[in-house]
């Protein structure tokens, strides 16, 4: 599949628009075909708007040779986790229950893309209600990871991460309440970006926490990811110039205690090789310890099932059964916490998160832990057997990545490696509020140093 | 008649969802606690929930262009 159209990155791809080489028609065409046979394959697929996306490439495709630009996504194709709305189009959230709901409005983001240029492709495969870190879906089938079938591509933006990571189109976005981009990131091997709380705008995207969601870009490098971010956030090329800057002097804490925890030995392996290369960039690095994260995880819980259970009651209440028994054992327990404790756990995040950034990253610019202490499960050991059991291998998905959105911290999940079976490894880079430009510069230059992002799955 | 009628038809929907939502008391309640303590000795009467919102967008204004 990767000497096609499909399997160009961003970046690439919107140049090799803008200059000719390829047409939009073609790519979409590409991209499409791409999506319908190895993206069904791997269970990536939702919804595909074929007829409509080959007209806007057709547009777009007149547009240039008449010398108009579109934007900086010029007839560039992606697909999007299907909670993105799109006005007079199904949005079914992963669920049963949203099979046929209509959007009533497009998202913020969406028509941001479409003004810059970019051809929608349709939507694609995510946990139900967002509410799983494996990509688990009973009413859609599980998503299957590219690198092995039989291992969790992470959820909830499972779609997105399985379809960027195969190369079948060069983007997409997803949204993150607890990991739900930086977990198919990691499992898929490819880049996501949680961006600052309230920086990217959430309007017409199905909500699941207010207090926790948030929209991000999953690409295949630092570099598209910052084209993505100065769209949806319409900075111009704020993000993409802050990515090129130079890295020597940053300071990079590597923060142990509970983020090293449970690591498992390989992980810890690439982990360290990670900070060594990092390190060889002229960051000076320093290794600091976690604060105690029972009060954030806590606080997480509470924020995210007591919004959830609110949003949710009526269904909880008259259709209980069309939800999975899983997905509806996570949002319930918001339906007996005191109001007291939800704002409790509002009032206290702030705190939180300042305790946090002094005592894991004290002076650092970034602090870097795992993604994924304990790497990719199987799908088995997530969905088969004692309850508990599964409860636990799906708890351990999320040791590294839920305190980070009740922090509302910015964090990415980067490609580090490759263990025994050829699942990735990944590590985060948490950065202070609205320091993406940071996160996105450092990813790239580790990027470059070290070409992982470049190993493909099919 | 008919409107009381829906209304305990309701009541008892909310009241069923509430009971099995209570199966998970032993995880709300350990929460519940870790909160609480925590409460003690953050929150005073000057006490926003919206704090982090707050420092954020100021953040925000303060950097013309991300670092």
């Amino acid at each position: 599949m990767d000497d096609s159209l499909h399997a160009l990155g961003l970046t690439d791809m919107a140049e090799a628009i803008a200059d000719g080489s390829i047409t939009s028609v073609a790519a979409t065409t590409a991209c499409l075909d791409a999506l319908d046979t190895t993206g069904r394959r791997f269970n990536a697929v939702v919804s595909l708007r074929r007829d409509q996306a080959l007209e806007a490439a057709h547009l777009a495709d007149q547009a240039r040779a008449a010398g108009r630009s579109l934007g900086p996504l010029h007839g560039v194709p992606m697909a999007h986790k299907d909670l993105f709305y799109r006005k007079g189009e199904i949005s079914t959230g992963g669920t049963k229950i949203r099979k046929d709901f209509v959007a009533p409005v497009t998202a913020t983001v969406i028509e941001r893309l479409d003004q810059a240029g970019a051809v929608d492709l349709g939507r694609l495969h995510m946990a139900e209600f967002a509410m799983s870190p494996t990509g688990y879906n009973i009413h859609h089938g599980h998503g299957l990871n590219p690198w092995s079938p039989d291992h969790c591509p992470g959820g909830s933006s499972s779609g997105s991460g399985i379809a960027v990571a195969a190369r079948l189109i060069p983007a997409a976005l997803g949204t993150d309440t607890g990991g739900s981009i930086r977990h198919p990131a990691a499992m898929c091997g490819i880049f996501g970006l949680k961006p600052t709380w309230g920086l990217v705008p959430s309007t017409g995207v199905m909500p699941l926490s207010h207090s926790l969601d948030v929209v991000g870009p999953m690409t295949r490098s630092p570099e598209d990811a910052a084209l993505l971010m100065d769209v949806m956030t319409a900075s111009g090329t704020t993000y993409r110039d802050a990515c090129k800057g130079p890295v020597k002097g940053l300071k990079l804490a590597v923060v142990g205690g509970h983020y090293r925890a449970q690591t498992r030995p390989d992980v810890e392996a690439a982990l360290v090789e990670a900070a060594r290369v990092i390190a060889g960039l002229g960051v000076t690095i320093r290794d600091t310890t976690a604060p105690d994260l029972a009060l954030a995880h806590a606080g997480a819980h509470v924020l995210m099932t007591v919004e959830a259970a609110t949003l949710h009651r009526t269904w909880l209440e008259t259709r209980p059964d069309d939800y999975a028994p899983q997905v509806r054992g996570r949002i319930e327990p918001g339906l007996t916490y005191s109001a007291t404790r939800y704002v409790e756990a509002l009032a206290m995040r702030a705190d939180v998160t300042r305790s946090w950034l002094d005592q894991a990253m004290g002076d650092a610019d970034l602090a870097l832990i795992p993604a994924l202490q304990q790497g990719v499960p199987t799908i088995a050991e997530t969905t088969e057997g004692d309850p508990a059991a599964i409860a636990a291998a799906i708890a351990r998905c999320t040791l590294s990545t839920r305190a980070i959105n009740y922090l509302g911290l910015p964090s990415a999940s980067i490609l580090c490696g490759f263990d025994p079976s050829g699942l990735p490894i990944a590590f985060q880079l948490v950065g202070r509020p609205h320091s993406e430009g940071i996160i996105l510069r450092l990813s790239d230059m580790y990027c470059h140093a070290t070409a992982w992002n470049l190993k493909k799955p099919l | 008649m008919g409107g009381q009628a829906a209304q305990t038809d309701a009541r008892s929907l909310r009241d069923a969802a509430l009971r099995h939502a209570q199966s998970h008391h032993a995880l709300v309640d350990a929460n519940s606690d870790i909160l609480a303590g925590a409460a003690d000795r953050l929150i005073t009467l000057d006490s926003d929930p919206r704090a982090l919102d707050h420092w954020f967008r100021q953040e925000a204004e303060k950097q013309e262009s991300p670092r």
